[in-house]
């Protein structure tokens, strides 16, 4: 398997996941499609990684991967944050900070 | 406007699978070097993790400590718990043991079951109160 085959893998998984954030409402669902764009940019490391024997990408996407756990946590907590206060969850309709 | 957001999925995949296979990356079309066994695996992800990435996995488990304490803090009810708690009564609150430590006591900040507490208005206001 070549390389290409890995980092055009990536790009489509990347651009199925940015098309996803721009698209949906529920919250819920951008941080899924969120998650699909960190997990692409992970392949691309690991091939990467592969390629040049060196195992710096394959630890560099461990980082990668507990930084998205952290923020999905996060961004879950916001999320139970938002409907315990009965606000609608979705995105388009809470657009400003206060109130 | 979601028809925009598609095109725009489509002509970023389009630009990424270009800038990828027009780089001139070397080694972009063979099979990759031929690497020793264990290359990648949990040996040597370890060893480097404890010797030229200690900073990051040190930096990585606190960046998880705060993410959990933020995900406790954002999640938590203020006040209104306990009129909301105190009307609804289940057998889990007679089974488990006082100050078991659970995430709800921890957050809420109360020990015991709700048998142990005074429950309802205080004693003299005619009203009877609930015991277990």
């Amino acid at each position: 398997m070549s390389l290409a085959w890995y980092l055009v893998v990536s790009a489509l998984v990347f651009a199925i996941g940015a098309g996803g954030v721009l698209t949906r409402r529920n919250p819920l669902v951008v941080l899924l499609c969120l998650e699909l764009m960190l997990n692409a940019a992970n392949v691309a490391l690991i091939g990467f990684s592969r390629m040049w024997g060196n195992v710096d990408g394959q630890i560099f996407a461990v980082i990668v991967m507990v930084v998205a756990a952290c923020e999905v946590c996060i961004g879950l907590g916001l999320v139970v944050a938002i409907y315990r206060r009965r606000l609608p969850i979705d995105v388009d309709e809470l657009r400003e900070l206060s109130g | 406007q979601r028809g925009l957001a598609i095109l725009f999925a489509l002509a970023l995949f389009i630009e990424l699978s270009i800038a990828v296979l027009a780089s001139g990356v070397a080694a972009i079309d063979s099979d990759g070097p031929t690497l020793p066994f264990g290359f990648g695996g949990p040996e040597q992800i370890g060893a480097a993790f404890l010797t030229k990435f200690l900073l990051a996995f040190e930096l990585a488990s606190y960046l998880l400590l705060i993410a959990a304490v933020g995900a406790v803090v954002l999640a938590r009810r203020r006040g209104g718990i306990h009129d909301d708690a105190e009307t609804r009564v289940s057998v889990a609150d007679f089974l488990l043991p006082a100050g078991t430590g659970t995430m709800a006591e921890a957050v809420e900040g109360r020990t015991g079951t709700q048998a142990d507490r005074q429950v309802g208005p205080p004693a003299g206001t005619g009203v009877p109160r609930e015991d277990a």
